[in-house]
Formats: C-alpha cells, structure tokens, sequence
C-alpha cells in the first residue's frame, strides 16, 4: 500500500477537475488519492499534501472524458455534486471518475449505487437539485425603480449556476439579479441578454429599500393572499415547516 | 347577497381576499405536466415536474394564484360556502385585475400561473365567457407562457369549453361526490350526466389534438396537462371502495390526470350534511391518496386493496401495508431475484428505490446496508426482506404482529376526535417515502431529481 496523497484544490467544479487530472497522472495508486477542497485543521500523519493549481485545460480534458465515456446523465451528476457545499465532494467525484472509467459501459457508472463513492455523487446531486429546485420555486424578486428584479438568497449548495437558466427562459425580457450572499457572487440577467456570474458583496447588492410605494402595494396583495388561502381547520406548522424549511424564509416576501 | 355585495372599483385587496378565501376549499395548486420553454419575448415557462412556490399555514403546496372569479353564485350546493342564500361578503374580478394580479405575481416568482374557479354568475356559459376573455387577454395580449388551470362549471355550453381548453394547460371538473345520489341530494343544481359530459368532451379533444399534433408539429395544444378532477370525502355516506373504484374508472375510462380527495369541511349548517365533531376526516383523505398513489404508480387496482366484505382501510395502516398483511403468502422477498413488480409491493420500498435495486443488482449483491443506502426505509420494508437468503431479523410472518409494527402509532387507534392530531403527528413518522409525501402535498409525481 502506497503512501497516502491528499490533493488540496479549489472547490469549484474546475479545481476538482484540475485535482482529478493530477490525481490521475501522479500514479500514486487511486486508492491512496483523497481530495480536500477546504482548508482543514488537522493534517494527517503519513499523507503527502499536494497543492493544484486550478487549471482550465486540464479540467477540460477531464470534462471531455467524462462526458464521452460516461455520458451526459453521469456529467450532469458530477457537475451537480460539484455544486454541494459538502467537503467530501471532491474525493466522492474522483473514485466515481475512477469507476465510471474502469467499466466497459462507463454510461451505467450512476447505477452503481453498491459504490459507496458513486452513492455519495448521487445523493449529493441530489441534495443540489433539490435546492435549486426550492429556490426555483422560493426566491423572491422585488421590482426596484427602474424596472431591475432583484432576489437574495442564501442557500447551501452553491445553485447559482443550477437556476439562473431557469429564470433567463422564464423571465428573458427583464433585467434581473440574483445574489447569492453567502457566497457574495450574483447570477446577472440583461433583459434580452445572456446571464453571467459576478462577486457582489453582501449588502452591496442593489438597495432594496428603494422599492417603491407600488412595490409595497404588490408585496402586500401577495401576504394577503397567502393569508386567506391557507384552511385554518387545517393548520399544521409543522408540515409548513417540513415544506419549507424555515432558513428560506428571510428572504420571502410572505414571511 | 346584494347587501353583502362589494362595490365596483372596491379595493383590489378586499377583492383578492375574499377570492381567495372562497376558492381556498380547492386542493388542486399543482403546476405540473406541461412543460414549454419561454418564447424569448413573453413572460414564462412551464416546468413539467411544476414548482411550488410556497407553503401556506396548512402545510399544503402554494403554485398558482388559486382564486375564484366570481363568488356571487346562483347555485345551492348544501355543502359550499358561497351557496347563494348564505349570508356572506360578495365580490367579482374582472379580467384585466386578474391579468394584473396575475403578471405581476408572476414576475416576481411568487407563482407558476393561475388557477381560475368561479361561482356561477347568472349561467355557466355567461361565467364561462367572462373566464375565457380573462385567459384570452393573459395570454393574447400580456404574452403569458405560465401555467393556466381553469376549472369548468357542469352546464356551460361545448364550445365555450372547447374555446378556454386551446388557452389553458388544465381544466378539471368536480365529480364532487363518489356516488350519483350523493351528488342529488347535496348538489342539487348539479347532476352526473352535466359532469361528465364536458368530461368527456375534453377527453375526446384532447385525443384528437395529439393526432393531430402527430401529424402537423404545428398544431394548437388543447388542454396539454390533461384533466383532474376533485372527490370531497366524507359528506355523503360512501364507502372507500366506492372512491377507489371511481376514481379507478376515471384514469381508466376517461384519461384523467389526477383525481383529488378533499375532506369534507363543515362550513354550512345543514340537516343535509353530517356532523363532524372530530373535525374533517384527514386521516381519511391521506389513506386515500396513498391509495390512488398505488393505482397510478404501483400497479395495484381497486379490488385488490379492497373488498365488498372489507369496504374501508383499517386507517391505522397504510394501503400497501393494508395489502401486504392480506397477502402475506407472498412473502418474504429475496431482493437480489424478486422481480420489479414484486418489489414495488414491499412496504417500505418506493418506485425509486425499486428501479434503484434492480439497476444496482447487476452489479453485485443488494445487501441491507446498500437498501438502506437507497431511500428503502428499512424499519418497514426489513420484516418482508431476505438479502441473499437472510433476513435483517428473525421474521415473524403473522398478520398480528406486523400490523402493531407497521401501525403509525405502534398499535394504538386514535380515538375519534383525536384524530387530527394523530394525522398531523404521523404523516412524518409514517416512514412515507419522499414521493408519498409529494402527492400529498403538491408537486405531484415530481421527479426527485
Ligand atoms: S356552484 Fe355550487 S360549489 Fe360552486 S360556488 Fe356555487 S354553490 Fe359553491
């Protein structure tokens, strides 16, 4: 058994392509190979820690690779476990590669559930698109003066890039900006444009005080409306709560 | 009620809020089945998986603006709030507030679209017209790509039907109540024959249009996420084999989407109507939609759940449990052979995490530790499994013992009156699987992703 090898890379999907990359071509036996895409405290005895530097050619031959021989589907769980806020991701997605690669049929690679890695990939996809899906459904636009709709959210998962096509086919003629603020980076929509990711500071973000009267008076329709829809014979906060889990709620208009 | 009547021009809130409320008796909010990608210059898209956007104080799934046009209704269903000798606050949209309402809610992602019911403002087709000029406008002049549901009135002529079924995405009609008696004496205005005609009529338009869509890419869509419709439980005496069996008939017979249960709510005094102290029947309603969940996604019919001799669910137990305790001949299952069908049956074990063992099986043995890995909720499923020929636990095969297990309070039955309480408490430690949850509460058949 060879030493362990800790690849320490950024977390973006390019960074941990990058790591997989290097991973692959240092030999250092894939059962050594363990990815860390954030700082940790404690360093392991006996683990060679190797720094890559992100680099975009070497995560597009992986990408490349992965799409051919694994397909579509498989890439679009990775691209998606890439997202996940969880620290084991990178690893996860390297061993799933490994895997995916080492099958005659890579394209099955995702049903390989008996994988404790590729399990790990697709329960993190999952967790990704289920948040993208919530805030497909629960972020909120203000309409600002001037015409610009601008949310705030704070999700887990980083799911920016996960729903800002949804809203440019939804919303194609607005001028738009959705502000992830823990992450302090906006997916930007001109109206009639294409979206783009940019850093936006929290609370740099376009003053949302400044929404008008109108603004107010529309907001108001809509907790009305939540008021009087909800069955009182039927409350049940707990199953709310369940539904919509309440770290979403700061930034909905309704509560 | 004239007195009760809001002036024109009033508030557009007071308007919403008494629209709102008297439409909120509907459970259908879903968004789902169609799914059309925004047009580049219009406003929307639909999803076909629908999106919830919210989840109101009931816990139950907020996608549309569920309202009624008009809640100044001539008719007398015993049951309903807004019957007309009710003595109750009156108001009417007109099309351009609820375009209004409607974009504007819309832009700012409170919603998928609307979901347009009405009361029955002089005739149904003179309703009908005013909610056809309302969707025409939405989607004509506002250029609306989002989800329209319309609810169509029993009596309203064919053709105004077939004119809103090329604009929305949905339409369903209430069956109101499972049998045609029950529909006489509490919806006297209303008869079997006025409900499934339309029913029909949009079945057959609907056939027609895919033929032609076949044919011509360029064909109008009529009605492209199909019908529902909506049973209210409860209030007339029936049986759930007399439900199930109905509602069976309409995904057979007349290519419904969905079928809707809603508990009866005592909102009316009437001789007419039964009493309900222990609240409305929500325990009930839940079963039945685990239910229909089966016939739609499980392979089960009607009369293999239930029986002339035993008519209703034992309502501790979930349906597929109810099945399984009746049937525990066919048990236990080896999981590494027992073909798809059969694992679809075992309690505990969903549509995804069946197509999940099957697909991973291939690869090598399913052991417990990997099931549990896949969703299967093991505390139920474990009592009818064996893995490569053992089980998780010594099984002990007897209806009695299971039944105490796979109760969702470990054997106790709530007493009546209790029952709210029991619903609300149980629904999360029922072990539901995540797709049993969704068709409860909203996102109907939503793919977890
Ligand atoms: S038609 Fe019947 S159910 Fe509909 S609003 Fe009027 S009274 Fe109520």
């Amino acid at each position: 058994m060879g030493q362990k090898a800790v690849l320490c890379c950024e977390e973006s999907q390019e960074g941990i392509f990058t790591a997989v990359y290097d991973g692959w071509a240092g030999r250092y036996g894939h059962e050594n190979v363990r990815l860390q895409v954030r700082e940790e405290e404690d360093r392991e005895l006996f683990s060679s820690y190797i720094n890559v530097r992100t680099d975009a050619g070497k995560a597009r031959k992986v990408s490349d690779t992965v799409r051919r021989r694994m397909g579509g589907r498989a890439y679009l769980d990775i691209a998606r476990a890439a997202l996940s806020w969880e620290a084991d991701k990178g690893t996860a997605i390297y061993h799933t590669i490994v895997r995916g690669l080492s099958m005659a049929d890579g394209f099955r690679v995702m049903q390989v559930l008996t994988d404790p890695y590729v399990c790990r990939v697709s329960a993190l996809a999952r967790a990704v698109a289920r948040e993208a899906d919530h805030l497909m459904g629960f972020a909120r636009f203000s309409q600002l003066p001037g015409g610009v709709l601008y949310a705030r959210i704070r999700p887990r998962n980083r799911v920016l890039p996960a729903i800002a096509p949804h809203f440019q086919d939804r919303l194609p003629g607005e001028n738009w900006v959705i502000h992830d603020e823990g992450r302090e980076e906006a997916a930007v929509h001109p109206a009639g444009g294409s979206w783009f990711l940019t850093d936006m500071e929290a609370g740099r973000g376009p003053d949302a005080d400044r929404a008008g009267d109108a603004e107010r008076e529309i907001e108001e329709l809509w907790r009305g409306f939540c008021r009087s829809i909800a069955l009182q014979e039927r409350e049940n906060p707990r199953l709310q709560a369940q539904m919509l889990p309440k770290r979403f709620r700061k930034y909905m208009t309704e509560f | 009620m004239a007195d009760g009547r809001i002036a024109v021009g009033a508030a557009l809130s007071e308007k919403l809020r008494i629209l709102a409320d008297a439409a909120k008796y509907d459970v259908a909010c879903t968004s789902s089945g169609t799914a059309r990608r925004g047009n580049g210059s219009g406003l929307g898209n639909c999803v076909a998986a629908g999106i919830c956007h919210s989840f109101s104080g009931d816990g139950r799934c907020i996608s549309l603006l569920k309202v009624l046009y008009t809640n100044e209704c001539i008719y007398h269903c015993k049951y309903c709030v807004n019957r007309a000798d009710n003595d109750i606050p009156r108001a009417s949209f007109t099309p351009e507030e609820l375009c209004r309402l409607t974009m504007e809610f819309y832009r700012r992602n409170y919603i998928e679209g609307l979901f347009l019911s009405s009361g029955v403002l002089r005739n149904p087709t003179y309703t009908m017209e005013l909610i056809f000029e309302t969707v025409r406008r939405l989607r004509e002049d506002c250029g609306f790509q989002g989800y329209i549901h319309v609810k169509a009135i029993p009596g309203a002529a064919p053709d105004i039907i077939e004119r809103i079924g090329y604009l929305a995405d949905r339409m369903s009609i209430n069956l109101e109540f499972p049998t045609a008696e029950g529909l006489r004496r509490l919806a006297p205005n209303k008869s079997r024959a006025l409900i499934l005609t339309p029913m029909r009529q949009i079945q057959n338009r609907s056939i027609a249009c895919r033929e032609e869509l076949a044919r011509y890419r360029h064909a109008p869509q009529f009605v492209p996420a199909g019908q529902s419709t909506q049973m209210i439980i409860g209030a007339s005496g029936e049986t759930d084999l007399q439900i199930m069996s109905v509602a069976q008939r309409l995904y057979d017979n007349f290519g419904l989407k969905r079928v809707f249960y809603s508990a009866y709510m005592q909102v009316n005094e009437d001789r007419a109507l039964p009493a309900l102290p222990g609240g409305p029947p929500l325990l009930r309603e839940h079963r039945l939609y685990q239910a229909d969940w089966l016939l739609r996604f499980y392979g089960f019919r009607a009369e293999e759940l239930l029986s002339q001799e035993r008519p209703d669910f034992d309502i501790r137990l979930d349906p597929k449990a109810n099945w399984a305790l009746r049937h525990l001949e066919q048990f236990p299952v080896e999981v590494n052979r027992a073909p798809y069908e059969m694992l679809l049956r075992v309690p505990g074990i969903g549509v995804k995490s069946a197509r999940r063992i099957v697909q991973a099986r291939r690869y090598g043995a399913v052991d417990f530790e990997t099931l549990k890995r896949m969703g299967v909720v093991l505390r139920r499923a474990c009592w009818f499994l064996l893995c490569r020929g053992k089980p998780l636990q010594p099984l002990r095969l007897e209806e009695g013992f299971l039944a105490d297990i796979l109760a969702e309070t470990g054997g106790r039955v709530p007493p009546a009156g209790e029952e709210r309480a029991f619903h609300q408490m149980t629904l999360f430690e029922a072990g539901l699987t995540l797709p049993e949850m969704e068709v409860l509460y909203g996102t109907e058949g939503r793919a977890v992703l």
